[in-house]
């Protein structure tokens, strides 16, 4: 019976080629659908439009701050699309960006957002992941401010704990709602948590929390060794 | 040159200014009575102004744009005196699922950036329109009645939830502070909920309870075939509800079978309670 033997194992083969290729298949396209969703995270439509729209507005009332918020514009888009392939700046790299996408928002939002950056000299150099704090910077104006008709501040900082960096981003928006649906399990925090734990696995981590003073909204840490 | 007056809801100053320029500019007869940030400021001026225009921002702080106009067809007065329900324009940045609900609701909205073109063609629709009106004038009434209808069709519908995101799970039992302490209230035992600014007021037939949270929040997780809503405000347990009374100017008001109190149904749900 070795011809009959010689087929089963032929076709078991085959299916287990065909089973293993599937595989393969369905992890390609999980990993391009992770990919298309974490740049449309990064470029969101209703953002990039709103940017657009206020470009066009101010080419004709004050083409030079039209200019500076246009400049912004390019280098956030730049910066966003080469975060995607997945690389380290420095820290004054990052605030920079931060700065970049901040004052875009500024121009948007007028008197509602006020800002406070605050880095020292000492860290500028740090390398951290590209545009690592981008999503709780979003997060805290979407979240945050827009939905507060007064808006708020937002504060990002650095600062050296021991043998940790700890990141945070702060804003004296609405606050966390009680049992909070989206904000502690969004996609925007998840990718944070995922791009911490697959560079420094248990010893980095992030934190969100009521903000613990009077001016209220919300505080996001994020530590990870130096 | 059509006169006319209308209001401009927008959260973005820059883009508020640029709107009311480009109008101006294109519609010489048109008058801006008022320019407003939040939702809730549109509900307030449209009411005590009652422009004829309202261009109406989707996404703003506290009340959306569709939120607003859907308040202000609840609040609108419906009596021969007031002016008609104000023609809406609703502008967004992007919003897929909103614009295909609009297409369908037969309702004009604009794309940001706002092209000069397509806001030329907005104006002459609504120049026609008001032209309409003014030849043969409609009685206020049936011309609401049309609103709500184009309104009640973009409510989202009770069992909605945004693709991506999983529906939330039904809440059975709800943990009402007390003080110290906490009560437990089966939802079975609730005659209805109501809004009360940032909290909602729960109704059972014995007591009343105080909860944090809003009513926008609580609502998909209450199952719609039991609770239905018939105000912004108001959602009534459906089995708790005994008749349902309309005077002669259309109002509608329902009476509880275990409750005194009596509730009013907005203008958005009042086809819920037509004879059978």
């Amino acid at each position: 019976m070795i011809p009959g033997a010689a087929a089963t194992y032929f076709f078991s083969t085959r299916s287990h080629l065909a089973a293993s290729r599937a595989q393969a298949e369905r992890a390609e396209r999980l990993a391009a659908e992770q990919r298309l969703k974490l740049l449309a995270s990064q470029l969101e439509p209703h953002m990039l439009f709103n940017t657009l729209a206020n470009l066009r507005a101010l080419i004709g009332v004050d083409p030079q701050r039209a200019q500076t918020m246009l400049d912004h514009l390019i280098v956030f888009l730049r910066a966003t699309l080469e975060a995607s392939r997945s690389n380290t700046h420095p820290l004054a790299a990052e605030f920079a960006r931060l700065t970049d996408y901040l004052e875009l928002m500024q121009i948007r939002m007028g008197s509602r957002l006020q800002m406070r950056l605050t880095l020292p000299d000492e860290l500028a150099a740090r390398q951290v992941p590209a545009l690592l704090l981008q999503p709780l910077v979003e997060n805290a104006i979407k979240h945050g401010l827009e939905p507060h008709v007064r808006g708020g501040r937002i504060d990002v900082s650095a600062a050296r704990a021991g043998q940790q960096l700890v990141l945070s981003v702060r804003d004296t928006g609405a606050g966390l709602a009680p049992g909070a649906s989206g904000r502690g399990a969004g996609f925007g925090i998840e990718q944070v948590r995922e791009r911490l734990s697959a560079l420094f696995g248990p010893a980095a981590s992030l934190e969100l929390a009521a903000a613990p003073d009077a001016e209220g909204g919300t505080l996001a840490t994020l530590r990870m060794p130096l | 040159v059509i006169a006319a007056t209308a209001l401009i809801a927008e959260d973005e100053p820059l883009l508020a200014q640029s709107l009311q320029g480009d109008l101006e500019r294109l519609w010489p007869g048109l008058r801006i009575i008022a320019s407003v940030g939040d939702g809730q400021a549109a509900v307030e001026q449209a009411l005590a102004l009652q422009p004829q225009l309202l261009f109406l921002d989707i996404r703003m702080p506290g009340m959306s744009g569709l939120e607003a106009a859907q308040a202000l067809a609840e609040d609108w007065p419906g009596d021969s005196a007031s002016a008609p329900f104000p023609l809406i324009v609703f502008v967004t940045a992007y919003d897929q699922y909103a614009l295909q609900a609009f297409d369908h609701a037969a309702v004009d909205y604009l794309l940001k950036p706002v092209r000069d073109d397509r806001l030329a063609q907005t104006c002459s629709r609504l120049q026609t329109t008001l032209r309409q009106r003014s030849q043969a004038p409609v009685a206020a009434l049936p011309a609401l009645q049309e609103a709500v209808e184009k309104l009640r069709s973009l409510l989202p519908a009770p069992d909605f939830t945004a693709p991506g995101t999983t529906p939330p799970e039904r809440l059975r039992i709800i943990a009402a502070g007390v003080g110290a302490t906490v009560q437990m209230v089966s939802v079975d035992t609730v005659l209805y909920f109501e809004a009360a600014d940032k909290y909602v007021r729960v109704i059972t037939g014995e007591r009343e309870h105080l909860i944090r949270t809003s009513l926008r929040e609580l609502l998909p997780q209450l199952d719609p075939q039991r609770f239905w809503q018939i105000h912004r405000g108001t959602v009534v347990r459906a089995d708790a509800i005994a008749s349902a009374l309309r005077d002669e100017t259309g109002k509608c008001t329902l009476t509880l079978t275990s409750h005194p109190a009596r509730l009013s149904v907005s203008r958005l749900y009042a086809h819920r309670f037509k004879a059978m």
